[in-house]
């Protein structure tokens, strides 16, 4: 098994008062659950407020984050709290019931964990790693080189890029390999992070 | 159901990566894109070709017009985290100012359409380069006249908009494109000051793109003078852009370190391009510094100035602009007669022999426009649309900066001392400790800056379901808000509704009314007719009007709101049984029980078709109408519909559930005559459970239906020890003035004379009285009467 580094960023969470991590954390994980709040609907203002209300929420889960085996890994368990707090907020913008007999009504919200949720919440999560392991090959690799993949992701052809950078195609291939290689290592480094620090806290 | 666990448990995640490169490519276009850019190649009608730009300000497309297939430029602009309707409404307000310019050199602004609900600025599209790429070669050829002669020609394309009132404010190469036959184009006019847009993104002040911007900044701009800025602000950006394009170096380099940055701008003076370039001669120099000049009064007056000397140096006459020594000691020498003149900067002009320019000062001009027209009143209105526009993205600034960091420290604080050694310190406390420090710290941010961190701190208290330490908070960002946005404000309007919302979670239901009628005041009178949060709002301020008693004004509310749900597809459907649900149980206390009843029992029947037989609400529902039929003395219709609560509930959601409790308690009422033991046992337990949960209000609920049981069975003495159980129960937890309480008085007063105790039934029927007629329902007063009448003539 293969254990969490001592940065991983989920346990330094668990460290007191490391307003770095959290800092950390909202940086990276801001973006992915905006990003989910408006897959499922919601306008981009009213993704920030419930993204708010949910880091808030985080606070008091994550530092005593144990998880059992049973109830899935820390992305699930992300997406049960963002489903969660996509529900309470559908719940408060929807008409209040009038207490009857003085009585206050609890309810579930609608939000539920259904397969579309499950499967848009997937593919944004995936979405989140490659943008993070794109911030680090952005930091690591030389400036040419990120140009160069960078002009790729726009759609440049590669005789095109070859010519504008004065290089040859194969460079031009190189280049998008190896930031293609070192970027599958960088993802499956990230998510064996998160999913061995289920272990550890198991 | 399928959770994500359940499937993704032991599954490997598709990453992506067994794709060819190009869908693998796509993949991590996907993952990087924009996420406020378009889902397709479309947005709304418009067919997307490529996109042309992007930065911090929003993402610029190439686009084809459906219909007329003209190819233009969409710009779409992040609307920020918090943008209001009212922030949206002045956006489509300015596109449309810039789009009154009509100029060869200013971009055309063709309009502006609401886009995947975002606004979209429709532009001419100009296919040409940033002027600093444009000008790079021709400084390497040494054509330097030709750089100033389009430098000229902006200026008084520039000049053209400050005629007709419209400032740039953010003038810089990237927003001068030069096309193909060496023609400038202005972009972005009018626009500019919805471009805070790194706001959005609290990091990026921290990075380059805030500084970037402040290398073409005016000191006053840069120092946040809003009420200094005015023409000369855009003389100096296109100074500085000048300056750039002759020497290729930046006029000015900004400090990296923030802190130093304001010192900077207060004290520099920009150096000689001459010394940089030395082909530039000693009038272009003038010219030069002459824009860039720190204080404004020694600017050119206008732009129509800056173009005319501009094109006095091409043509070799004598240039306006004088060595800077020179012009210093004029101006030095204005500032000693100050007094005398109203504009300094259009009386240096004189003193150095320049006639003056009709333009010299923005408002200055747009003054005497205006007054030639007799319309005084239309500059002020004007001057204050600007001003409240700068006060605004102002506004945006701090609150978000303020925001962020104060969400940084609770999250931290929150997390602090979990280990086993110290004290464990909980978000409650973690926000304790951030709420007291509060004044302290908002002196950072400005009072603005002091009602969102109160706004923050009270949102956050309410997810702790802690109203009572969240009240105050929305009291003080009401304050705040009042004193600073004046009594219209929408800021001020979410203020009162969220303090509206504490109250009556409190109890305070008169302090509630007067909250959310004055958010309701305020939004129906800035939002658009129609607007969502206006009928949100109408539906929370009919239940606190409810619950005060008015129930006239309610019924009123409720019809208003109901017919608003129904129109508004944008609001949840089930929204409207629910609105149904309330205004039918407002007809149950204006005494209109049949009426009350068919609309229940249609919002029944929309409900279920839209959250099926076992959804909890539909349980609430449910118990709600069988109430109902119960006080139309209709039990029989009552029994099945409990029944029904009790097998649904139980089954998904336990039998703590309060529907659950609630059922239970309904049927025990039902048994009360056939099994009048089972009954008294069954409420019995219901009591203890409530007692547990500290749920006062269905505590009362079942202490009162016990007590009508024993009465029903004739067991006065213990029916009144129930009741006078619920009273002590009541006024332990309830205001004095509390209808709550005073039908709890008005109840015990109904037994104990029944007991022919008729002294103290008195005494509490006089104490109901003061209380509910003036709340009270036609039922109530009904009963209050009775007992009135009953106690007058004894029989």
């Amino acid at each position: 098994m293969v254990r969490p580094t001592s940065t991983s960023l989920l346990l330094r969470l668990r460290d007191p008062g490391n307003q770095e991590a959290w800092r950390e954390f909202e940086r990276d994980y801001r973006e992915l659950l905006v990003r989910y709040c408006r897959r499922r609907g919601l306008q981009t203002t009213d993704a920030e407020d419930v993204v708010q209300s949910l880091l808030l929420e985080l606070t008091r889960h994550l530092p005593n984050f144990t998880l059992d085996r049973e109830r899935g890994r820390f992305r699930d368990f992300l997406f049960r709290c963002t489903a969660n707090a996509i529900s309470r907020w559908r719940t408060q913008r929807r008409a209040e019931v009038m207490p009857l007999n003085t009585t206050i009504a609890s309810r579930l919200g609608d939000e539920g964990l259904d397969a579309a949720a499950a499967q848009a919440w997937e593919r944004e999560w995936i979405d989140h790693h490659y943008r993070l392991a794109l911030r680090s090959v952005k930091r690591d690799f030389d400036p040419r080189s990120v140009e160069i993949f960078e002009r790729c992701v726009e759609g440049l052809p590669v005789d095109e890029l070859a010519r504008r950078f004065e290089t040859s195609v194969e460079a031009v291939y190189k280049v998008r390999q190896r930031i293609r290689t070192r970027m599958q290592e960088l993802i499956e480094q990230q998510i064996r992070a998160e999913d061995a620090l289920d272990d550890e806290l198991r | 159901m399928t959770s994500s666990a359940e499937r993704g448990a032991g599954r490997e995640p598709d990453l992506g990566f067994e794709l060819g490169d190009e869908a693998w490519l796509e993949r991590v276009r996907r993952a990087s894109a924009d996420e406020h850019a378009p889902a397709a190649g479309r947005l709304g009608e418009y067919e997307l070709l490529s996109t042309s730009g992007r930065g911090g300000q929003g993402i610029v497309f190439r686009a084809r017009q459906p219909h007329t297939g003209r190819i233009v430029a969409l710009k779409r602009l992040n609307a920020g985290a918090f943008a209001t309707p009212e922030m949206r409404a002045r956006f489509l307000r300015e596109i449309e100012a810039a789009s009154a310019l009509e100029h060869p050199h200013i971009v055309a602004v063709h309009g502006c359409e609401v886009l995947d609900s975002g606004p979209v600025a429709v532009l001419q599209w100009i296919d040409g380069v940033a002027l600093d790429q444009w000008a790079a070669p021709r400084r390497a050829a040494g054509e330097l006249r030709s750089i100033v002669a389009l430098i000229a020609t902006v200026a008084r394309a520039v000049s053209h908009a400050h005629q007709r009132g419209v400032l740039h404010r953010d003038l810089k190469p990237s927003n001068i494109l030069v096309d193909s036959a060496g023609e400038p184009h202005v972009v972005d006019f009018g626009l500019a000051k919805f471009h805070g847009d790194e706001r959005a993104d609290p990091t990026l002040t921290e990075s380059g793109v805030f500084v970037g911007t402040l290398q073409y900044a005016a000191p006053e701009m840069a120092l946040g003078r809003r009420q200094d800025v005015d023409v000369r602000a855009d003389v100096y950006a296109l100074g500085a852009v000048l300056f750039q394009a002759l020497t290729g170096a930046q006029a000015f380099e900004v400090p990296t370190n923030l802190a130093e940055v304001v010192d900077a701008f207060a004290r520099r003076e920009p150096q000689r391009p001459s010394r940089l370039e030395p082909r530039i001669d000693r009038e272009l120099d003038a010219i030069v510094l002459m824009a860039l000049a720190s204080e404004k009064e020694r600017r050119y007056s206008s732009m129509a100035d800056f173009a005319e000397d501009l094109r006095r140096y091409l043509d070799g006459e004598a240039v306006q602009a004088h060595a800077p020594t020179t012009r210093y000691r004029v101006a030095k020498l204005v500032r000693r007669h100050r007094l005398a003149v109203a504009v300094s900067g259009a009386f240096a002009a004189v003193l150095i022999g320049a006639s003056v320019a009709s333009t010299s000062l923005y408002f200055a001009a747009e003054r005497e426009r205006v007054r030639a027209e007799g319309a005084l009143e239309a500059e002020q209105t004007r001057a204050r649309q600007l001003e409240q526009s700068q006060r605004e993205a102002e506004r945006e600034r701090i609150r978000q900066g303020a925001g962020s960091e104060l969400l940084t420290q609770i999250l931290a604080r929150s997390t602090t001392g979990q280990r086993a050694t110290e004290a464990p310190v909980t978000l409650r406390s973690a926000l304790d400790e951030v709420s007291t420090e509060l004044p302290a710290k908002a002196a950072d941010y400005e009072d603005q800056g002091e009602a969102w961190m109160h706004m923050i701190v009270g949102n956050a208290y309410l997810d702790l379901r802690d109203p009572r330490s969240a009240a105050p908070h929305f009291e003080r960002a009401v304050a705040l808000r009042a004193a600073l946005f004046g009594p219209e404000h929408t800021d001020l309007a979410d203020s009162y509704d969220k303090l509206g919302r504490v109250r009556r979670q409190l109890g305070d239901i008169e302090g509630a009314r007067v909250a959310l009628s004055e958010a309701l005041r305020i939004r129906r009178k800035l939002f658009p007719p129609g607007d969502g949060y206006v009928t949100v709002n109408i539906n929370s301020l009919a239940l606190a009007v409810r619950q005060a008693g008015r129930f006239n004004e309610a019924e009123a509310l409720f019809t208003e709101a109901l017919q608003r749900y129904i129109d508004d597809v944008a609001l949840p459907r089930i929204s409207v049984p629910i609105v149904r649900r309330n205004l039918a149980l407002t007809y149950r206390d204006l005494g209109r029980l049949d009426d009350a009843i068919a609309l229940h029992e249609s919002a029944l029947a929309e409900q279920l078709e839209l959250q099926g037989d076992a959804h909890p609400d539909v349980a609430l529902a449910r118990l709600e109408l069988a109430n109902l039929y119960r006080a139309a003395g209709r039990s029989e219709e009552a029994e099945p519909l409990v029944e029904r609560v009790l097998a649904t509930i139980h089954g998904s959601l336990g039998d703590r559930h309060l529907t659950y409790l609630q059922a239970r308690a309904l049927r025990a009422n039902a048994r009360s005559a056939k099994a009048p033991r089972e009954c008294e046992h069954e409420l019995r337990e219901l009591i203890e459970i409530h007692r547990e949960r500290r749920d006062v209000r269905n505590l009362l609920v079942c202490l009162n239906e016990l007590a009508e049981h024993h009465q029903r069975t004739g067991a006065c003495e213990l029916a009144l020890a129930a009741s006078q159980d619920a009273l002590c129960e009541a006024q332990a937890s309830f205001a004095a003035l509390d209808p709550l309480l005073a039908e709890q008085w008005l109840r015990c007063a109904e037994l104990l004379h029944q007991c022919e105790r008729r002294a103290e039934a008195e005494a509490l029927r006089a104490a109901a009285e003061l209380v509910l007629e003036f709340s009270g329902s036609p039922a109530q007063r009904a009963r209050l009467e009775a007992l009135r009448q009953a106690s007058v003539n004894p029989r």
